[in-house]
C-alpha cells in the first residue's frame, strides 16, 4: 500500500534518483521558475505554476520504469498561499490512462514529503505490487489558504537499488563458474555480457533459442534448459526441487521430458517462438509446448494451448531440423521434405495445396507440404531458417529459396510483393549460413564473408545504405573484411546481428537493451567488437540471439 | 516524435478481452498496446511498455465508433480531476 512521511529533512541514501533518466514537463510554469529551479538540489528556488489549478508537473520516462518512491520539497513558512495543500500522484503509460495511485495532504510545514508508492513488503509478497509506470504525474489540486499557483521547492523521483544479478534460484549445475544472473524480463537490462551458467565438463552446450520471453539451452548430451516466461506453457513443464510448475523463472530449469510410454526424451534441436517451443528428439519425432491461436502447435484449429504438457505433432517420416518464426514452424523431414505449420497469412508458409481453399494466404493449423520446382527434387539436405513473416530455405547446392513476408527487401527481391511461391534469392553463390529477424537476413559464404539484406533503421546490415532497407543481399564492406573475415558464425535477433569471428564477437543493430554488448544503449551501426568480456580462460564457441539478448557460449580452451 | 517502428493493420493484432487491449509483438519481447478507449478516441499509436518503439496502428475509425451512445465503453481520463 501507499505511505506518505511528512515533514522529513532527509532523504533517502538506500534508493536511486532517476529523475535525470525523464523527461519532465509543467501544465504552466513561469518564467524563470522552471525545470532547472525544480531540479537543482537548490531548496531556496522553486518551480512555479501560472495558469488554473490543478497544477501539474509530469514525468515521462522512455520505458516503463520501477518507481518507488517521490520526495516533493515545501515549504509553508516562506511560500504560505503558495504553498501546495491537497496533491495525489498518478502513474500510467501515457497521458490519457493516468491512474490515481495515492492522494495526500501537505501541512504548514516545511521539508519533504516522502510519498512511498508501494511498500518493501509490497514488492516481497510479489513484483505487481510494484509501481512500473512509463509517466508519473504530481498533481497539485489546491493550496493553503486557497491559493492560486503553487510553489514546489524540489522533486525527487526514487528507484529501487536492485542488482540485476539476483542470484534467487541457483540453477543445478555442478560446477565451479556457475552463476545465474535474472536476465530474461531482468527489470534491468545488462549491456555487458555476462556469464549466465556453467555446467559440467563432459557436456557441451549445443544450441541456445530466444524466444518472445522464454529462452531454451540444449546441451550436448540432449538435454534442454528453460528460463524465461512460462505463463502460456512456453517452457513445458519446468518444476523446482518441491514439484511445481513454474509459470515464470529467472534461473535455467531442466525440462524433465517424457514420451508416450513414460521413457525420457532426449533432444538434438530446439527453437522457441513467441509463446511456444518446438522441440526435436533424438528419434526424430517433433513435439510442441506453448500456446498458438494461429495453428501454430500443428494439432488442428481446436488446440491452442498444450498446458505446459510437450506433445507430439504428427508427421509422415522422423525429421532431421525444426525452425520457427514469430507464429509459424517449419520441419525439414529426413527424405528432404519441408513440412510447415502456424499464421500463413504473409505467405511464410509456401502456397497452400488445398483444393478447398481459394485464399493462399491462411492459417494452417496442421503440418503441411511445402513444395516448389527446386524442392521437388529432393535433395537429401537442406537448412531452414524463419524471420518474423517469412522463411528462407538453403539447398544443397547452396542456393537459397524464400517466401513470405518482403516488406524491407528481406527476401532479395524490391520490397514490394510478398511472394507465395519461393524465390531464389540473388547475388549468393555459395551460402554456408543464413539467419534471419524479424526483418532482415544475414547470410556466411563459403569463404567466411557475411552478406546482408532487408530492414537497415537500426543497424541491422552492418554496413552503410542510403535508404532505410535494402534488398539486395551484398557482402559487408572492406573495413569489416579486412578486420573479421574470416566469420565462423552468424545469428540474428529480432532486429540485431551477432557473428562470430576467429577472435571474438562482434555485433551490429538495434541496442536499446544492451544486446549489442557495447555498454551502452545507442544502436551499433558500424560493426563492433565486443570488448571487456570475462572469458575465464575459455573460448567462445556459439552465438544466438532473441529479442533484445544476446547468447554466447563457451569451452574449455584446449591447452587450458 | 520519433518515427515508427511499424504500421500494423488491427486484423493482425491480439486483442486482450479481459483488458480491452490490442496486442502485437515488440522486437524486445514485450507487447505493443493501444486500448478500445484510445481507439475509439481516434489514437493510433501503441506504445511498448518496455521499450522506447511505437508502431502505427492502421484502422477503420468507424468500427470504433460507440454504439448509441449507450452501454458503450466506458473511458475513464485519469487527467479529470473529480469535484
Amino acid at each position: 500500500m501507499p505511505r506518505v512521511v511528512r515533514s522529513s529533512a532527509t532523504l533517502p541514501t538506500d534508493k536511486r534518483e532517476i529523475g535525470d533518466m525523464a523527461t519532465w514537463s509543467f501544465s504552466s510554469s513561469k518564467a524563470g521558475c522552471g525545470l532547472e529551479q525544480l531540479r537543482d538540489n537548490q531548496l531556496d528556488t522553486y518551480w512555479q505554476s501560472e495558469g488554473p489549478q490543478p497544477h501539474y508537473v509530469n514525468i515521462q520516462f522512455a520505458k516503463r520504469t520501477t518507481v518507488q518512491q517521490i520526495s516533493i520539497y515545501t515549504d509553508y513558512r516562506v511560500d504560505e498561499s503558495y504553498t501546495p495543500h491537497k496533491m495525489c500522484i498518478r502513474c500510467g503509460n501515457t497521458a490519457s490512462d493516468l491512474q490515481d495511485v495515492v492522494a495526500f495532504e501537505i501541512d504548514e510545514g516545511t521539508g519533504w514529503t516522502h510519498v512511498l508508492l508501494y511498500g518493501d513488503e509490497d514488492a516481497i509478497v510479489s513484483r505487481k505490487n510494484e509501481c512500473r509506470a512509463h509517466m508519473i504525474q504530481v498533481a497539485v489540486l489546491s493550496n493553503h489558504q486557497n491559493g492560486k499557483d503553487t510553489h514546489l521547492r524540489q522533486i525527487k523521483v526514487y528507484a529501487p537499488i536492485s542488482s540485476p544479478y539476483e542470484d534467487d534460484d541457483e540453477p543445478p549445475f555442478s560446477t565451479v563458474m556457475f552463476r545465474m544472473h535474472q536476465t530474461i524480463r531482468s527489470e534491468e537490462d545488462v549491456a555487458l555480457p555476462h556469464c549466465i551458467l556453467g555446467i559440467d565438463e563432459t557436456v557441451r552446450i549445443a544450441h541456445v533459442s530466444g524466444g518472445g520471453n522464454h529462452a531454451a539451452i540444449l546441451l550436448s548430451d540432449g538435454r534442454v534448459y528453460f528460463s524465461g516466461d512460462n505463463a502460456r506453457g512456453q517452457c513445458g513443464s519446468i518444476k523446482t526441487a518441491d514439484g511445481e510448475v513454474q509459470s515464470k523463472t529467472s534461473s535455467f530449469i531442466l525440462l524433465d521430458a517424457f514420451n508416450e510410454q513414460q521413457e525420457a526424451l532426449r533432444f538434438k534441436d530446439v527453437t522457441c517462438g513467441w509463446t511456444f517451443t518446438v522441440l526435436l528428439c533424438l528419434q526424430g519425432n517433433v513435439y510442441v509446448t506453448g500456446h498458438g491461436k494461429h495453428g501454430e502447435l500443428g494439432h488442428g484449429s481446436f488446440l491452442t494451448d498444450t498446458h505446459a504438457k510437450l506433445l507430439r505433432v504428427p508427421l509422415p517420416q522422423p525429421a532431421v531440423e525444426v525452425t520457427c518464426g514469430w507464429r509459424h514452424v517449419l520441419v525439414l523431414l529426413e527424405d528432404g521434405s519441408v513440412f510447415g505449420w502456424g499464421s500463413g497469412r504473409n505467405g511464410q508458409l509456401g502456397p497452400r495445396v488445398n483444393p478447398l481453399s481459394t485464399h493462399d494466404k491462411l492459417d494452417i493449423r496442421t503440418p503441411h507440404h511445402i513444395t516448389s520446382i527446386a524442392l521437388e527434387e529432393a535433395f537429401p539436405f537442406r537448412h531452414l531458417t524463419c524471420g518474423h513473416l517469412f522463411s528462407i530455405i538453403r539447398h544443397t547446392d547452396e542456393s537459397l529459396e524464400g517466401f513470405g513476408s518482403n516488406k524491407y527487401g528481406q527476401l532479395g527481391l524490391p520490397p514490394t510483393s510478398t511472394p507465395v511461391h519461393p524465390v531464389q534469392l540473388p547475388n549468393v553463390a555459395h551460402a554456408r549460413l543464413v539467419q534471419c529477424g524479424w526483418h532482415h537476413t544475414v547470410l556466411l559464404d563459403r569463404q567466411g564473408h557475411v552478406f546482408s539484406a532487408g530492414r537497415n533503421d537500426h543497424g541491422q546490415l552492418g554496413r552503410h545504405v542510403d535508404a532505410t532497407s535494402t534488398d539486395s543481399p551484398i557482402p559487408l564492406d572492406d573495413v569489416f573484411s579486412s578486420v573479421y573475415v574470416p566469420v565462423k558464425a552468424i545469428a540474428c535477433g529480432s532486429e540485431h546481428t551477432v557473428a562470430l569471428t576467429e577472435d571474438g564477437v562482434v555485433t551490429w543493430g538495434w541496442n536499446e537493451h544492451g544486446n549489442c554488448g557495447t555498454g551502452g544503449q545507442d544502436d551499433v551501426i558500424r560493426p563492433y567488437r565486443i570488448q571487456d568480456f570475462p572469458l575465464l580462460g575459455e573460448r567462445v564457441v556459439g552465438v544466438s540471439a532473441g529479442c533484445g539478448n544476446t547468447w554466447i557460449w563457451t569451452e574449455p580452451s584446449t591447452n587450458a | 516524435m520519433t518515427s515508427f517502428y511499424d504500421e500494423v493493420e488491427i486484423e493482425d493484432m491480439e486483442f486482450d478481452e479481459e483488458t480491452q487491449l490490442y496486442h502485437y509483438p515488440c522486437p524486445c519481447g514485450d507487447r505493443f498496446q493501444i486500448s478500445v478507449g484510445q481507439l475509439t478516441d481516434g489514437e493510433d499509436v501503441a506504445i511498448c511498455p518496455s521499450c522506447s518503439l511505437i508502431i502505427r496502428v492502421i484502422y477503420d475509425p468507424e468500427d470504433f465508433q460507440d454504439e448509441d451512445g449507450g452501454e458503450g465503453t466506458t473511458i475513464v481520463l485519469g487527467t479529470e480531476i473529480a469535484a
